[in-house]
């Protein structure tokens, strides 16, 4: 398990992150996502112990990430942005990897090299963008690590690679208990993956929780009410709260925080025209809780 | 956990710098093997240097000049000490370079000496090899009868070693404090040269205290001799002072043979007023402890250096300021005794005049390189005024002993 215990972080005078404290269980696929600027880089470069935090401290078992070898032995870092040796060949990179993984899997990054494609003796400058992430992501999944954290690496895979990326993470999950960490802009594609998600804002967390419960608890209703105070009495229902509303006529577009269960009971003790709950995307969820903290674009003239 | 220094990539990270090496390698073969090679062949087919081949004295500079101190090969063997300190280090100014190596499993110690080691054994190595072949070649393939080893002049090639590690182990140190490459080299010029730079104007206030318009350079005050004397006191701190003093002639190995020889044949012959042979041995503890002291401080450097400021011009924020000042009073003392040069040495006013304006605008001029927007040239306006009074107490206080 990852412990982010009240972790603070400031550069000069700008505060990356701001006590931020995570629990990130073991067996799971954790998708942290955030604003630009928010600290995910920053807080994924503490949890793979690259920086130092300035208050608090990120444990993975008990131990402190910063300066410790044992435990660094089980992270796997994927970069936004990776660096490759100059002439290095998939396969001495590999080489390089296995003398600083101890569990490093040569045959399993061999075999999965061939299955992808990849030329194992190809300098790896040569390859594309999409290539060196796949070689990135196979390294990382031969490093047999207990944790591995992907810092916007699925942006550069097309999609059949990636779902054959993600295939192999299920499949790590299950087999030895892999614990993923993905930071990612694209929430369409967390959506699929992820167990557990956390919002990053400026520097501090908006919310980190089970995608399931958070589904669960964010709703969207389209409605048309019969008469103008029904809604007021809906925004004063115990249990309910009305995070965003649009309306287009008498088409009223409502996101809601609250138990289903209630949020029926409600509309239907209202005896609206019409309603109907949709479910949440992750994007819209990602924009209705930054919206709350005043995270919006506004006035843009189109 | 590994409990050992090195990382297990050691060897690979090693192979990575073959091309660099192998040139490095090339460079110093043509420089010492082969140019001894052409010389003897040379030599052996031109009859006319057939008798000037067997004298002792010739045999000796052509010694010094092929593979000794003052050879070719060993001021390659110094410029490959900054390159290799700059292509061991670099990576410390690029983040997608510290993402890669500090995300490793390896603790900063151990990236430090791996790293160090490497860059050190990287450039010793072909040097030792090749010297040792042209010290063969030298010794027993010339033509030269009573020509004996010289085993004291092992302390040359131990000299330069030494310095190797030496300036080495002090451009490592640069490269460290520093977050770009700009910065990195800026600071290498910074952290050699500041003593030899601190050295001339010490030599230069010098001049202007023990200066007697009637009887020139007679007048010499404890406080002017306490002046002249602490550069060649302190200097064995510098590497970059100690290779000078050494090209100066100084600290030239002298051997007895040598020696013996001149006193015979040319009694008049500069080189004699200095026969330090004692003087090489003696000044090597100090190198060690120097070098040692070096390495721990680029060390605890390293440990404690905040790598999200990668990128900015020094890793360390506070420091900033410290070498900022440091950098705007030399060029202030600089000032003072180059407007003194051209004015006399009465001319005081000139004296700080030239200080003044020397410092204010060296002032301006790294505040712009530094921050690259003229408007924030007068940011820390604290570091120029302090710079100013400290510049013009130096020059008051030198002025008043004169």
């Amino acid at each position: 398990m990852i412990e982010i215990n009240h972790v603070t972080k400031a550069f000069d005078d700008v505060t990356a992150v701001d006590d931020l404290s995570i629990t990130i269980r073991d067996k799971s696929v954790f998708g942290l996502i955030g604003t630009n600027g928010a600290g995910k880089s920053t807080l994924i470069r503490m949890i793979s112990g690259i920086y130092k935090c300035d208050f608090g401290n990120i444990q993975i078992e008990n131990e402190d990430v910063f300066e410790n070898e044992a435990v660094k032995q089980n992270i796997f870092l994927i970069p936004e942005e990776q660096y490759f040796m100059s002439n290095y060949t998939p396969l001495l990179l590999g080489k390089y990897y296995a003398t600083q993984y101890p569990n490093f899997d040569m045959d399993r990054y061999l075999k999965l090299l061939d299955d992808f494609g990849l030329d194992k003796d190809k300098k790896i400058r040569s390859f594309s963008k999409g290539m060196k992430k796949q070689v990135q992501m196979l390294l990382g999944l031969s490093a047999n690590t207990k944790y591995l954290i992907c810092d916007e690496t699925f942006d550069g895979l097309d999609p059949v690679m990636r779902f054959a990326v993600k295939s192999l993470i299920a499949n790590d999950m299950v087999e030895r208990g892999l614990t993923c960490i993905i930071s990612s802009h694209n929430l369409r594609e967390l959506e699929d993956v992820c167990d557990y998600i956390g919002l990053l804002h400026k520097g501090g967390i908006l919310l980190s929780e089970e995608l399931d419960n958070l589904k669960f608890n964010l709703h969207k209703v389209q409605c048309v009410l019969q008469e103008d105070d029904t809604l007021e009495s809906i925004e004063t229902t115990e249990g309910i709260k009305i995070i965003h509303k649009e309306a287009r006529g008498r088409l009223l577009t409502l996101t809601l925080e609250g138990n289903e269960e209630l949020v029926n009971k409600a509309f239907e003790e209202k005896n609206c025209v019409f309603y109907e709950i949709i479910p949440l995307t992750l994007e819209e969820i990602f924009i209705s809780k930054t919206k709350e903290v005043g995270y919006d674009v506004k006035s843009i003239n189109f | 956990m590994s409990n050992r220094l090195i990382s297990k990539s050691f060897f690979k990270d090693i192979k990575l710098n073959i091309p660099l090496v192998v040139l490095y390698s090339i460079f110093l073969f043509l420089f010492m093997f082969v140019s001894v090679l052409i010389s003897y062949s040379d030599y052996k087919t031109n009859l006319d240097y057939m008798e000037e081949v067997y004298k002792m004295d010739t045999f000796f500079d052509f010694r010094e000049g092929a593979i000794g101190y003052l050879s070719a090969g060993s001021v390659l063997v110094f410029i490959f000490a900054a390159v290799q300190a700059f292509n061991q280090f670099n990576y410390l100014h690029s983040k997608t370079k510290v993402d890669f190596y500090h995300s490793l499993p390896q603790s900063r110690l151990k990236l430090f000496t791996t790293k160090y080691l490497s860059g050190l054994l990287e450039g010793v190595i072909p040097y030792a090899i090749i010297w040792l072949l042209s010290f063969i070649l030298c010794h027993f393939v010339a033509p030269m009868p009573g020509i004996k080893i010289d085993y004291f002049f092992f302390y040359a090639f131990l000299s330069v070693i030494v310095f190797y590690v030496m300036l080495y182990s002090s451009c490592v140190l640069a490269m460290i404090l520093s977050g770009t490459n700009f910065t990195g080299i800026c600071m290498m010029f910074v952290i050699n040269f500041i003593f030899p730079i601190f050295a001339l104007i010490l030599n230069g206030f010098y001049s202007i205290m023990s200066y007697d318009f009637y009887n020139l350079y007679e007048s010499e005050s404890p406080f002017a001799k306490f002046v002249e004397e602490l550069p060649e006191r302190i200097g064995f701190i510098s590497p970059i002072f100690q290779i000078f003093k050494v090209y100066d002639g100084y600290f030239i190995y002298q051997p007895k043979e040598l020696v013996e020889y001149y006193t015979k044949h040319s009694p008049n012959f500069g080189r004699m007023e200095n026969p330090t042979i004692q003087f090489l041995p003696f000044r090597f503890p100090a190198y060690v402890v120097i070098t040692i002291l070096i390495v721990v401080v680029a060390y605890l450097a390293y440990k404690h250096m905040k790598l999200e400021r990668t990128g900015e011009a020094l890793i360390f924020k506070k420091s900033e300021s410290f070498f900022i000042t440091l950098l705007t009073i030399c060029a202030g003392l600089i000032g003072c005794l180059f407007f003194n040069e051209f004015a006399g040495f009465d001319a005081t006013g000139y004296a700080y005049f030239g200080g003044i304006l020397f410092t204010f605008l060296s002032y301006g001029i790294i505040q712009f390189i530094y921050t690259k927007d003229i408007k924030k040239t007068f940011q820390r306006k604290w570091i120029l005024i302090i710079s100013e009074i400290l510049v013009f107490i130096i020059i008051s206080l030198v002025w008043s002993f004169s």
